[in-house]
């Protein structure tokens, strides 16, 4: 559905995006992250044709990006950063105004208005004007908008920025809706509980570079490594000593009563872990297993490169 | 194009609620009323300052007098009025980044440029007739009526508001070019307070430049010799400078 080859870009001497290579299939969610000034919003732009590449190939269902660009229009649909609406209006007419201008009829367009305001809480708003909207508000809008015509791609660049809880989770159920109705979603955000609830692949985006591209499983057997956190009667000090050579062991690390252990692979150890505890004369207080989450991921990714 | 209806039904949205035209519209009658006035009071005024006040003799107050001193007056204070209010017409769009939604949904920046200018030409047109006949009446009361009649003001009117057509298709020029409306402007108004007077000073440009038009729309006789060209240049300018704003505005892409 999407394809981007070689593709640079740079602004003056800063280059922004070096080489940048990936592909995303129909009805696929794709998780684009990235620490602050990696390059994502570059890329949205230029994947929806506002700002020219310097070199390499997009293409958008099939047609090339700077050849088809108006028919590629007719299919995108683009929520940014921070869009930008006439104060003036209110909610209601600007959405008409968008219908108007992707060739509605009328009484679709007043179908499409309500079942959107309805759909992004904002019926009450409609009818005010924008310049008094907050920026979630906005930003709710800006949603409403980018469905508006039924896209069969979506950018939305942090659209869950300025929302609040529960407008976060309104916003993922609409993504998932949108996903079983087979459109395909490029989503970047800095939330990354989100990307794991919706995504179906992520790629992790530093410093223009794609250090690190695969599906949501792939990921959380590779890298997402169990962590136990426990708590003794005691000092546990001395037990660093005593499980620092097992094998499953990656990292321990202790603090007067509580214990850290970072495991290798929890499926294969499981029995040597506990067969070791039960060799503990100190007795234990409370055992959790806290699964290592995307974030470290991104942590790591970003740091080790 | 097809869509002109939907942007021209925003372009009047926006006037209803940005108020430009209104305030150009204050501008000019403002001082369609206070030209009369001021030229009535001139003599006390040179009187108190001791100054001799058959200066004042010397100045033409027939009523086609005072229209052409009014004129004289609104291609200084009303191009400064016009293209301050009118800077942010097309260059919020691209200043503010109003346009990407719209343009993201198959927007055309053609329709968005000619729904604007039809507008506002429409509108300056309909407040300059309104000023200049505010300005008739109100010398005719003031002063005698000196004959001035209905369709010479209309004709002077629409002359004048040719030029002002033209400054309007230059300003939006110049927002193509510097993407800011202040930019677009303070440009706009170097051209027509500096550059057209000094241009207007070569005989052989006489005839074509748009600055002509200000002097025809105070002769109250039309010279079809020296009208027609000068209607002819500036239609000419004015297209060209309007495809010029939509082909630099359509590839413009965001920074
Ligand atoms: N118009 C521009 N001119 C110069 N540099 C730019 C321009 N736009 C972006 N940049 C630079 O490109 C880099 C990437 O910016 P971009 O906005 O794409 O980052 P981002 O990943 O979206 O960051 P964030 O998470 O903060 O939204 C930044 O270093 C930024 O300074
Ligand atoms: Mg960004």
């Amino acid at each position: 559905m999407i394809q981007v080859k070689n593709v640079k870009k740079s602004f003056g001497k800063h280059e922004v995006i070096q080489n940048m290579n990936f592909s995303i299939e129909a009805g696929e969610i794709y998780g684009f992250l990235g620490p602050n000034g990696a390059g994502k919003t570059t890329t949205m732009n230029m994947l929806t044709g506002l700002l020219p590449l310097d070199a390499g190939q997009v293409y958008i269902d099939g047609m090339e990006l700077s050849q088809d660009h108006e028919k590629i229009e007719k299919i995108i649909g683009y929520l940014p950063e921070d869009p930008q609406f006439y104060p003036y209006m209110t909610g209601q007419e600007y959405l008409t105004y968008i219908g108007k201008i992707s060739r509605m009829r009328a009484g679709e367009i007043q179908e499409r208005n309500n079942s959107l305001l309805h759909l992004v809480d904002l019926i009450e708003a409609g009818d005010r004007r924008i310049g008094g909207y907050s920026r979630g508000m906005r930003q709710r809008l800006g949603l409403a908008v980018a469905v508006y015509n039924h896209p069969k791609i979506l950018f939305l660049d942090e659209p869950s920025s300025a929302l609040d809880p529960q407008g976060r989770r309104e916003l993922l159920d609409i993504i998932l809706k949108l996903k079983d109705d087979n459109t395909t979603v490029f989503l970047s955000t800095h939330i990354l509980s989100d990307v794991e609830r919706v995504c179906d692949r992520i790629a992790i985006l530093h410093e223009g570079i794609i250090h690190l591209e695969d599906s949501i499983e792939n990921l959380q057997e590779q890298y997402l490594q169990p962590i136990y956190e426990i708590q003794w009667e005691g000092d546990c000090t001395p037990l660093k000593e005593q499980l620092k050579k097992a094998q499953w062991l990656e990292k321990i690390h202790t603090d007067k009563n509580r214990m850290t252990l970072y495991v290798k692979d929890r499926k294969k150890s499981q029995r040597q872990i506990f067969e070791a505890f039960s060799k503990i004369e100190l007795p234990m207080i409370s055992m959790g297993l806290k699964r290592s989450t995307l974030e470290d991921i991104f942590v790591k990714v970003v740091n080790n490169k | 194009m097809k869509n002109f209806p939907a942007y021209f039904q925003k372009e009047l949205i926006e006037n209803l609620r940005t108020y430009r035209l209104f305030i150009i519209l204050i501008a000019f009658v403002i001082f369609a009323l206070m030209e009369p006035v001021i030229y009535r009071m001139l003599p006390r005024i040179l009187a108190s300052e001791g100054l001799d006040p058959e200066v004042f003799g010397m100045m033409d107050t027939s009523q086609q007098g005072l229209l052409r001193s009014y004129i004289g007056n609104m291609i200084q204070t009303g191009i400064l009025v016009f293209t301050l209010t009118l800077s942010g017409a097309l260059a919020h769009e691209i200043q503010k980044n109003y346009w990407i939604l719209p343009r993201t949904k198959g927007g055309n920046a053609s329709a968005l440029i000619l729904s604007k200018y039809m507008l506002y030409s429409f509108g300056i047109i309909i407040v300059i007739l309104i000023s200049f006949f505010i300005n008739r009446f109100y010398t005719g009361v003031l002063f005698e009526s000196t004959g001035l009649t209905v369709l010479w003001t209309l004709q002077s009117g629409l002359i004048f508001s040719l030029y002002f057509l033209f400054i309007l298709a230059l300003l939006f020029f110049f927002v193509s070019l510097t993407r800011r409306s202040i930019a677009a402007a303070v440009t706009t108004m170097l051209m027509s307070f500096i550059v057209m007077p000094l241009l207007f000073n070569f005989q052989a440009l006489q005839r074509f430049l748009p600055y002509g038009l200000v002097q025809e729309s105070g002769l109250f006789v039309i010279n079809r010799y020296s009208l027609l060209p000068l209607i002819a240049s500036t239609t000419l300018l004015i297209f060209i400078l309007l495809w010029g704003t939509i082909k630099r505005v359509k590839h413009m892409k965001i920074y």
